[in-house]
């Protein structure tokens, strides 16, 4: 039932955006103006009309002819509301500034530059990606205001929305006036992270956190070891001594993270996108522990490194990587 | 949702729209609204509850009880309005989302209709342009976001308004009219004015009181003076003893136009307009020839009487064409009628029917006999308001005792007389005279004018109007009802009465914006349409009158829309943000460019890697813009002046080479 009823609509509106197309190239940078902005009356603006006709019908048959004019006025006032509705929108620049990345899954921000032109700022307007979250947004006169638009990412790689919707039915909800800019804008999205065994070969987090000791000046506890002479009286273990266990040393080191290789291979059973899940999983998981890791993809390979930024230029590879088949 | 400021538009919107319907309204209907607004107010402050389904009901099913009782057997509109305005009272209690507001907003334009039920004059139609301000900012206000001052919620609503009336002048002027589609219920006000169609001796005393107008009236052409005009109302013919009235009588329509080539020095056109007074009888000059009106149907009978199909509760305009001589009998009088307007009850008022008997033995002309009758009055009758209360027998204690009395009993009198001498005879009640309004040339005439006069029929000649109350006070229709009064007795008369000339002549330009509304705004209709189309575009052919129409509207809107323009291209810019532009074109030719997410103050640190003062300064200039722009402190707005002045001085002014 509702697939018959929407499938109409899903041709219509492929017909619409293709005619869009064809008028208005994908650009950074739109403005809103008579050429790319639509106004029709809203549900409010027909049950306005309606009312109308209501208090026309009465002035009518009442013969009287203030009811008539009261009638006549709010048609006057539906007119001006055309244009009042198109001018709270026409004049405003839009202006696409960049996205942030994010995960499949994940609501991911498109952050834009609006600044309205109006005497008055463009008041009460719905931002929405096509099949994304309506934002509600007001701008003032003569100010530049940096908003976020989401949109939900299903698929790893880049995202590009393209299709975004502002309306607004401001000032008396009477009319809808809206417009579908095509729009230069691309997020990338990583895998979303699938928990996973870490497989064999790799010392697993848990067990001793994955760190050993390199001895030498630190500060940290590292065992027991047999006196040798030199060693600095402080570093005797007086315990042990004191229970004729014998004379040992306290072994102090500092610590480090091992290297660890993340490897497709250990990985990969025959779907290659839970594969890029399950690697995008020990990413995150390595960077929260501080771990140096390397990755190594078929045809890429991402020497050990650890920080925010090892795990950007990692997640885009898992972005971006390409199957073969 | 409902904020605050804009339930306060809501509740004071509401209240302008329904003020003037709830002064026609049984007063339990303002102990309702009062409990609505409580419980509202109450729920905004969140010490009630909405009410449940089941509260709702009850009330709804209060309210229409509670109007059903109280307007049990009135057919009019009133019991409809109640309902109208209980819905909307009740609506508010409930008024939760931006939807139940708009519900409210829409009852509330259906609620400035029904004002337009009760009140056409000039004050009501201020009074809905008023209504529909609040209610028009009222709904602006419930999509506002931002936070306005109150003076900016009057303007957002006012330009709308003002913007949207001469448009809806054109539509006004330009949309057809049409017949009502179907008959509705009409108000049933206050109740009827004027005279009733039963007269009794005294009941004329004590309409003259009253200084309401009854009509107002224009002639095409000169004026005749004020003593011409008899407007015949009623014609009462039956006389049971007591009290005259009105027989029933078969009425036709009567002819718009008149078909021979009358000009005008011989007939009289002219066009009333009624205040309503909720009977079905119209006034004219004797004899009418034609009449036509677009807000009523028109009807006419055998007395010359025109009257309208329905009650008049609306006011109306007819206009009308007389004869300015009498018109010549066309058939004698039937033997049935000369019976019937001779008929006196048996045995009342002998010494007056005596006294006739013997003008009729005695064998004399008509003609005679009326002077005779005359002559009675002549003598030592007094013209007075103050008559003493007759009994039994009244036309005799007149005639014979008292000898003091208003017109109604010099008619009823002179009627009596020409009856019981044999000539058939009947009273007419209407007015006489009218006060000319020199600035617009029209008469008003009110209840103060009302008359009563008399008719006899005699053989060759038709009906003979007389007037028995010129013979006693000719003074009466000379210059009036005052006049013709005994000083202490003046005072009695309703008129308007102004201690200065200069109120006097505010009153009348009052009175004449007032005509001038009822002819060009509530009367304005097909044929006056017709004219003005005819007048402007030369004819009211629909081409015409469309490509008019379409031109004008064009215009009006091109003209709106490039308002909005022009305000657009050049953008409210505040002093600051012009100076930022100077300081940001000038980093621009030194390479530094802002990216559009930047702020001046992340600008400026970029700047400060490159250029280490050049930033610093332009630090110092972003937090001034900042304490100027978004503080308001006008110190930083001198001091963020004389920061971008001293930065514009590393800028070399180029020297122009020539």
């Amino acid at each position: 039932m509702q697939n018959s009823l929407r499938v109409p609509t899903h041709f219509f509106r492929r017909r619409f955006f293709s005619w869009i197309d064809k008028r208005q190239p994908s650009a950074k940078r739109h403005f809103l103006h008579r050429k790319n902005l639509y106004i029709f009356p809203s549900i409010t603006g027909f049950a306005y009309l309606l009312l109308v006709i209501i208090i026309w019908l009465l002035g009518t048959n009442y013969q009287n002819n203030l009811i008539l004019a009261l009638a006549y006025m709010q048609i006057s006032v539906f007119v001006l509301t055309i244009l009042n509705t198109y001018n709270n929108m026409a004049g405003l620049r839009v202006e696409f500034i960049g996205a942030q990345e994010g995960f499949v899954g994940e609501k991911i921000a498109f952050r834009f530059l609006f600044a309205s032109s109006n005497r008055r700022g463009t008041h009460y307007i719905t931002a929405q990606w096509l099949d994304g979250d309506a934002v509600i947004l007001d701008f003032e006169p003569g100010r530049e205001h940096i908003e976020n638009v989401y949109i939900s990412a299903s698929r790893r790689g880049w995202l590009r929305p393209r299709r975004l919707l502002l309306k607004s039915t401001f000032p008396m909800g009477l009319l809808r006036c809206w417009t579908w800019l095509n729009v230069d804008a691309a997020a990338l999205v990583y895998p979303a992270p699938v928990e996973s065994e870490l497989p064999v070969g790799i010392a697993a987090p848990e067990q001793d956190g994955g760190r050993h000791l390199r001895l030498g000046p630190g500060d940290e506890f590292a065992g027991f070891r047999t006196y040798k002479p030199g060693d600095s009286p402080r570093r005797i273990a007086w315990k042990h001594y004191a229970r004729d266990l014998g004379l040992w040393s306290k072994d102090y080191g500092e610590s480090v993270t091992s290297q660890t290789c993340l490897q497709w291979s250990d990985f990969f059973r025959g779907d290659a996108e839970l594969a890029l899940s399950y690697l995008c999983f020990w990413v995150e998981k390595f960077t929260e522990q501080q771990r140096t890791f390397g990755v190594k993809l078929p045809g890429v390979e991402l020497p050990p490194d650890s920080g925010m930024e090892h795990r950007q230029t990692v997640l885009r590879a898992l972005a971006m990587f390409e199957v073969k088949s | 949702m409902i904020f605050r400021g804009n339930l306060v538009w809501m509740l004071s919107a509401q209240a302008i729209c329904i003020l003037p319907l709830l002064i026609k309204l049984p007063l339990w209907i303002w102990a309702v609204w009062f409990l609505a607004l409580f419980w509202r107010i109450q729920i905004h402050l969140g010490r009630w509850k909405f009410p449940s389904t089941w509260t709702k009901f009850a009330l709804g099913i209060g309210c229409a009880s509670g109007i059903y009782l109280t307007f049990s057997g009135v057919r009019g509109v009133e019991p409809m309005v109640g309902f109208l305005v209980c819905s909307f009272i009740l609506k508010i209690v409930e008024m939760r989302t931006k939807k139940d507001a708009l519900i409210v907003l829409f009852i509330g334009f259906i609620a400035v209709a029904a004002q337009f039920l009760f009140a056409q004059d000039v004050v009501a139609g201020v009074y809905g342009i008023f209504s529909l301000f609040i209610l028009l900012t009222a709904w602006q206000a419930a999509f506002y976001s931002r936070q306005i001052s109150l003076r900016q919620y009057f303007r957002i609503g006012g330009v709308l308004v003002l913007q949207a009336i001469p448009f809806m002048i054109i539509l006004f002027v330009v949309m057809p009219r049409l017949a009502p589609l179907w008959a509705v219920p009409v108000p049933q006000g206050k109740g009827k004015t004027g005279f009733s169609d039963t007269l009794e001796l005294g009941d004329l005393g004590e309409l003259v009181r009253s200084p309401e107008v009854a009509f107002r009236v224009t002639f095409a052409g000169a004026a005749p003076l004020p003593q011409q005009l008899y407007w015949r109302g009623l014609v009462l013919d039956d006389f049971d003893g007591r009290r005259w009235q009105t027989a029933a009588m078969l009425s036709r329509p009567i002819g718009e136009e008149v078909s021979n080539n009358l000009g005008d020095d011989e007939v009289l056109r002219y066009s009333v307009i009624m205040e309503p007074h909720h009977y079905r009888w119209l006034f004219t000059l004797d004899p009418v020839l034609a009449a036509k009106s677009a807000q009523l149907r028109l009807e006419y009978d055998e007395r010359g009487l025109l009257s309208a199909k329905r009650p008049v509760v609306n006011k109306a305009e007819y206009s009308a064409t007389s004869l300015k001589t009498a018109f010549p009998p066309i058939a004698p009088l039937g033997e049935w009628e000369r019976r019937r307007l001779t008929r006196l009850p048996e045995g009342s008022n002998p010494r007056a029917a005596e006294l006739a008997a013997q003008w009729r033995a005695e064998n004399i002309a008509p003609k005679e006999t009326i002077g005779r009758a005359l002559e009675i009055f002549h003598g030592e009758f007094v013209y007075t308001m103050r008559p003493p209360r007759l009994e039994t027998n009244s036309i005799d204690s007149f005639l014979f005792e008292s000898k003091r009395g208003f017109c109604e009993h010099f008619s009823s009198a002179f009627v009596f007389l020409m009856r019981a001498a044999g000539l058939p005879a009947r009273i007419v009640v209407g007015y006489q005279g009218g006060e000319y309004n020199q600035r617009e040339g029209y008469f008003v005439v009110r209840q103060s004018h009302a008359h009563a006069w008399a008719e006899v029929w005699i053989d060759g000649a038709g009906w003979q109007m007389v007037d028995p109350t010129a013979a006693v006070a000719p003074s009466r229709i000379e210059s009036g009802v005052e006049n013709a009064l005994a000083a202490d007795e003046r005072e009695l008369v309703g008129s308007v009465r102004w201690s200065s000339s200069l109120m006097y002549s505010l009153y009348q330009q009052w009175d004449a914006i007032g005509y001038n509304w009822n002819r060009w705004v509530l009367n304005y209709d097909k044929d006056s349409q017709r004219n003005l189309f005819s007048d402007l575009l030369g004819d009211a052919s629909p081409w015409r009158v469309g490509v008019a129409f379409a031109s004008a509207s064009i215009i009006l809107f091109a003209v709106y829309a490039a308002m909005q323009v022009w305000r657009r291209q050049r953008p409210h810019l505040r002093a600051e943000d012009r100076l930022v532009q100077v300081v940001l074109r000038k980093l621009t030719r030194r390479g530094f460019v802002r990216r559009p997410e930047e702020t001046l103050g992340q600008f400026a640190a970029r700047v400060a890697v490159d250029e280490p003062a050049l930033g610093h300064e332009l630090n110092i200039i972003a937090r001034l813009y900042s304490a100027s722009v978004y503080a308001e402190d006008p110190a930083a707005e001198q001091r963020f002046r004389l920061a971008v002045q001293k930065l514009l001085k590393r800028f070399p002014a180029r020297i122009a080479k020539s």
